[in-house]
């Protein structure tokens, strides 16, 4: 039944009072406790509160704002969803109450407690209030409810916001019923469209415009549409979290790797005859950068909050890519590991995202990344930082090419020649300190005797 | 299928009953010659005469007494009280002997007396004539308290009360006398303690008592057509009441509304609610609710009459009320 609100007597000799503003709008959810408008009499401002739950109603002639209008004048209704305010009825804004009011109906004893309930989170201990079945269907789905917001009628958490939250989307609280009514008359998926516009309230107006837009384009006959898979999921997330939030700079230097050519081929010949993993170029760089971060450790640096966070151990994350995606497992301590044991542990951890075995704790810490695009004869690229770390070296394929050597002397010879491309963050570090860091790995590349013998 | 009467139904398993069992005799006041005063004994004086149809003066005490005493012996009394009010005059050998006498005599003794009368608010039939009591009775261990809502549970719930060794009280509520409704020629038996799902639904569960099966159901017609879909449970029998069938429905539905125009403190309604409560608590989305009649003597005037007791509106309400939850 549509609750009557009318001008309030707020003192003994108080006979007309003036509506100064609407608090409430025509279509707005009221909980009992929630201000409906401010009345001014006797020189004083007032808040005029609800009693009722329901949607609050205001005529559509009403022009009672600013007015000085008598106490019992009917000035809007609180209605339950789905139910029509009588405006019909002749109520208007000016009428008194007493002449639209209804004979009062027989009651019958319903034993439900006419006190005003209490409202969500004024429990002793701070959480929201739920139903039991809602507690439970929580419990059986995995939903964190202490968060969710309730749409019952106490703002008590029932069992469809559970599920609406289990479903990821927006609880049902969120779309108005004249919302709700309006998209099932007009064929549109209200929740669909909450799930659109997060945060938002669903109101008639957007589901009008939901429906005169015209619906997402069907896949074709040669689309497919699937999706995302999860490890997608966490990929897209956090490449366009790094997008969005970081200051990336790339950097990129032509190194001649002639020297690490030969120290790795005579691993490799020395690998023959020893069962133990060969070195490969990867857990070489992995080593020379560790060794180049310990001199440049704002290179090995996150920022975190207000304050920046420099490591002195070096976590360096190895990019591999895998049926499933790309993972990044994590060498820890790379600066105080020898290159047999850096070849081992990576050669084991690389294994393990193969075939899917491996531990969280070895996929996170990482401090510094390093990705290897050269096996695709990749030269140059502009890698994504991986966040929260502050820079990532790409490397490039290790080609023979006719250099330079002496200009004066006009002398060129065939040397291996490799591409590096270090993105780093500009907000944690300007663009000569990471040159020096990236011309320091390029020494060391081409010169390995001086990290090799650290 | 052919279609009975409640009244009609109810004395087709009472004639059915006493032509296959001579020890079943009626006893009240006008169930003779006259045949009752709600038909529910017309014809059968002409087949059985006054041995088997007893008229009785009006002494309500006097002839529950001699009653108690012939089950004792072995028969099978079946007490007409017309308005089950009168009934109140008996309360002492009923509640002290009837209800008792098995339990006092380990169980030697049998009580297989069915005690028949019409209950409820209907046809300005004023405060003493307009009780239902069954919570009273519900209360008192030993009785098995049958409330039928039709024809056909009427005749099916009355031949099992023949049949069985315990006192059983019969009501029938005046609203529903004349309904008719499909009762097949087959004999059949409608087991104490086994509810009817009269609808069957999603969103919320309303157990309805009596005449207010039928005004729900009415209600929920109006409800299918917006879309809310409702559960009606009838538990036909509230002593034994058949709980698991209410759990298992507000299992489906989380919510639950006990309709019953008979008053609320320490009802039907208390009882159901308790016992889902602290059964089925986890199931529950949103507190039970009860809707019962006014908790007054019933008015004789038409109107007031009108207003005592929950109708289609009220109901509407409450069950709106329960879904907003």
């Amino acid at each position: 039944m549509a609750v009557e609100i009318v001008m309030p007597r707020l003192g003994w000799t108080m006979e007309e009072g003036t509506l100064v503003e609407w608090i409430k709008h025509d279509g707005d959810l009221v909980a009992p406790g929630d201000i409906l408008f401010t009345v001014e009499s006797d020189k004083a401002l007032n808040e005029v509160e609800a009693f009722d739950a329901g949607i609050f109603r205001i005529p559509p002639d009403s022009d009672v704002v600013g007015k000085l209008v008598p106490v019992g004048t009917l000035l809007a209704y609180i209605v339950q969803p789905g139910e029509e305010p009588p405006f019909a009825s002749g109520a208007t804004s000016s009428q008194p109450a007493a002449s639209t009011s209804a004979p009062a109906e027989p009651v019958p004893l319903v034993s439900a407690p006419v006190s005003a309930p209490a409202t969500n989170g004024d429990h002793a201990n701070g959480l929201p209030a739920i139903s039991p079945r809602a507690k439970r269907v929580a419990g059986e789905l995995g939903v964190e409810w202490t968060a969710l917001q309730g749409s019952g009628r106490t703002g008590r958490i029932v069992e469809r916001d559970v599920r609406a939250a289990a479903q990821n989307r927006p609880a049902a609280a969120r779309v108005s019923p004249v919302a709700r009514r309006a998209a099932g008359e007009l064929g549109v998926d209200v929740d669909a469209l909450a799930a659109q516009l997060p945060g938002q309230r669903i109101t008639r107006e957007a589901v009008e415009r939901a429906a005169a837009q015209p619906s997402p384009a069907p896949t074709t006959a040669d689309e497919t549409r699937a999706p995302i898979p999860r490890l997608r999921q966490v990929i897209a997330e956090r490449m366009a979290a790094s997008s969005h939030t970081t200051a990336p700079v790339t950097l990129t230097t032509e190194v001649d790797a002639t020297e690490l050519v030969k120290v790795r081929a005579s691993l490799k010949a020395a690998g023959q005859t020893d069962a133990r993993p060969v070195p490969t170029y990867n857990d070489l760089l992995a080593k020379l950068v560790a060794e180049t971060l310990a001199a440049h450790p704002q290179l090995n640096a996150r920022l975190d909050g207000d304050s920046i966070v420099t490591s002195r151990a070096v976590h360096m994350g190895l990019a591999v890519d895998t049926d499933r995606g790309l993972f990044v497992p994590v060498i820890r301590e790379a600066q105080a590991k020898t290159i047999r044991q850096i070849a081992a542990e990576s050669a084991a951890l690389i294994a393990q995202v193969r075939d899917g075995s491996i531990r969280l704790e070895a996929l996170s810490g990482g401090t510094f990344t390093i990705t290897n695009l050269g096996p695709y004869e990749i030269d140059a690229f502009t890698p994504i930082i991986n966040l929260p770390q502050c820079a990532i070296l790409g490397v490039g394929r290790i080609v023979a090419k006719q250099v330079v050597l002496d200009a004066e002397a006009e002398r060129v010879a065939i040397r291996h020649m490799m591409f590096l491309s270090l993105t780093f963050d500009h907000r944690l570090v300007d663009g000569a300190p990471a040159a020096r860091f990236l011309q320091q790995i390029k020494r060391y590349i081409e010169q390995p005797y001086l990290w090799l013998v650290n | 299928m052919r279609e009975l009467t409640f009244t009609a139904a109810a004395r087709e398993a009472l004639a059915e009953e006493m032509a296959r069992d001579p020890s079943i005799f009626v006893v009240g006041e006008g169930v003779g010659e006259r045949g009752g005063n709600f038909n529910t004994t017309t014809g059968l004086y002409e087949l059985y005469g006054p041995m088997r149809l007893r008229d009785t003066p009006i002494v309500e005490r006097g002839f529950i007494g001699m009653c108690t005493g012939a089950a004792m012996t072995g028969t099978r009394p079946v007490v007409d009280f017309m308005f089950v009010d009168f009934i109140l005059d008996a309360m002492g050998e009923l509640i002290n002997q009837v209800a008792k006498i098995q339990y006092m005599s380990s169980g030697r003794l049998k009580m297989p007396l069915v005690l028949r009368g019409s209950i409820g608010i209907s046809g300005a039939s004023a405060t003493h004539h307009s009780g239902s009591y069954f919570p009273m009775f519900v209360n008192i261990p030993g009785f098995r308290v049958v409330v039928p809502t039709n024809a056909y549970d009427a005749k099916g719930l009355f031949k099992t009360a023949l049949r069985g060794d315990d006192p059983v009280i019969f009501l029938e509520h005046k609203a529903l006398l004349n309904a008719k409704a499909q009762v097949p020629e087959e004999e059949y038996f409608i087991p104490f303690g086994q509810a009817a799902i009269a609808r069957e639904g999603t969103m919320a569960t309303v157990v309805a008592v009596g005449s207010m099966v039928r005004r729900v159901l009415e209600a929920c017609d109006a409800l299918a057509s917006e879309g809310i879909s409702i559960e009606v449970i009838d538990p036909r029998t509230l002593a034994p009441l058949d709980i698991p069938t209410i759990l298992q429905s507000v299992h489906k539905t989380g919510r639950l509304l006990i309709v019953d125009e008979t008053f609320a403190p320490c009802g039907i309604g208390a009882e159901i609610a308790a016992q889902v409560t602290a059964q089925g608590f986890d199931d529950l989305d949103a507190p039970i609710q009860r809707l019962n009649g006014v908790y007054t003597p019933t008015p004789y005037s038409p109107p007031l009459e009108a207003a005592v007791v929950p109708n289609t509106t009220q109901i509407l309400q409450a069950i709106r009320d329960l879904l907003a939850e």
